[in-house]
């Protein structure tokens, strides 16, 4: 059974986006802040970031890096890149039908 | 991002809000936390959004690492600890050289007796590689603990870090009213001095003594409020175990020496039972360097996750 982004309620949209971010090689917050607003469009706020953070690191989804100064990089694990792979997957389906659907219309 | 000027009570709220996260939360985020919130532009909804997250942050205990303490509370119980363990050594190698109760027995037996002269020079000189260990060690805390403090524009910190050389200051001005000769005649023999008298050279290492003790305290304080990364201890590992080493060696000549004042010159039986008690105080700072020094060998090079195991 491929990873699902279900169980992380109001938090699986931003763990989706910080994969995302991730996958391009570690970042610490402020970077995947940057980063996330500049391929979405998406400003995400430090409290729900690192809401997100939290339970990707519970699920071994991304791994906390050691400290530089006070920033702390993170990057993505396998099952961290399965789980992605499963989130696009699902998007790159919705992204079909939505395109098949309109243009019926 | 563009900067933009944030509100001096907004931010304020916002770095005070952190308070409200549960205790374990702030141990394994807040010093990353501060840092990003000093990047990101501050509005409302970013207070709103962290008073919304320190909700969800105690609605969620069960989400949390179960290893909760990070590196850099680690990183500072071990530095601390050996600093302590430095504090109980000083005090006795400082002293040591003064407990000759009996001068001249002293010397003389001193005098006639190699392994006690071996087992003096051996004290002083693994005290003088403390010393110096601790040096090496504290110097690149300093720079980093320094710097961030500017950063942080941290008023307190940089009083607290200047501390040491304030009483530095102090002790040079004291030496020089006190004894203008001394600096010209330097002899860690009290007895001998012709050029001052003993209770002002006596005062005056106390007086170090006291200065030594009060910046390591100071200094081990500025620590334990600074955030130390996993970096710093490339610096400070190697320096640490040979300080924990230099601290060992010193307590076993030092308690040779003893065994062989005791048995080589029983008549100076009042300063043995002085020695005793610098002994219990040695063998105690080994204790504690040694659990220091294990605990810089063990300390992992990241935080231990739950999923680790």
């Amino acid at each position: 059974m491929p990873p699902s982004f279900d169980d992380l309620g109001r938090f699986s949209d931003v763990a989706l986006l910080i994969l995302l971010s991730l996958a391009q090689g570690p970042k610490h917050g402020y970077a995947m802040i940057e980063d996330i607003q500049t391929f979405s469009g998406t400003l995400l706020e430090p409290g729900t970031l690192y809401g997100a953070l939290l339970r990707l690191e519970q699920r071994g989804w991304i791994l906390p890096q050691p400290m530089e100064e006070r920033r702390r990089p993170y990057t993505i694990t396998p099952n961290g890149m399965a789980a992605l792979h499963a989130g696009l997957a699902t998007l790159s389906r919705i992204v079909s039908v939505g395109a098949a659907r309109v243009a019926l219309t | 991002m563009k900067p933009v000027l944030t509100p001096k009570w907004l931010a304020w709220s916002v770095k005070h809000s952190l308070r409200l996260f549960p205790p374990s939360w702030r141990m394994r985020y807040q010093a990353e936390m501060l840092d990003l919130l000093h990047q990101h532009p501050l509005t409302l909804w970013t207070l709103a959004d962290l008073l919304v997250s320190a909700m969800d942050a105690h609605l969620h205990p069960h989400l949390l690492p179960r290893e909760v303490f990070t590196m850099t509370q680690r990183i500072q119980t071990s530095i601390n600890t050996l600093f302590v363990a430095f504090t109980c050594f000083f005090i006795t190698w400082v002293m040591v050289p003064f407990i000759q109760d009996s001068p001249q027995e002293w010397l003389a037996s001193t005098a006639n007796h190699l392994e006690i002269r071996i087992a003096l020079a051996a004290f002083q000189i693994s005290g003088a590689v403390a010393v110096l260990a601790l040096i090496i060690c504290v110097v690149p805390l300093l720079i980093v603990m320094v710097r961030q403090a500017i950063q942080k524009r941290e008023g307190a910190l940089i009083g607290q870090l200047a501390t040491p050389f304030l009483l530095a200051g102090l002790l040079v001005g004291y030496s020089f009213v006190a004894q203008p000769r001394w600096w010209r005649r330097f002899s860690l023999n009290v007895w001998n001095g012709a050029d001052a008298s003993l209770a002002l050279k006596l005062s005056f290492f106390i007086l170090a003594a006291l200065c030594f003790d009060i910046s390591v305290w100071v200094f081990s304080s500025a620590v334990k409020r600074s955030a130390l990364g996993d970096g710093i201890m490339r610096f400070v590992k190697a320096p640490g175990i040979l300080l924990a080493l230099a601290i060992g060696i010193n307590a076993i000549t030092l308690v040779t020496l003893t065994v062989f004042v005791f048995l080589e010159a029983p008549r100076l039986a009042e300063s043995v039972y002085l020695m005793l008690s610098f002994d219990a105080l040695l063998l105690f700072a080994c204790w504690i360097a040694g659990v220091s020094a294990w605990r810089i060998l063990t300390l992992r090079s990241r935080v231990e996750m739950p999923h680790d195991a």
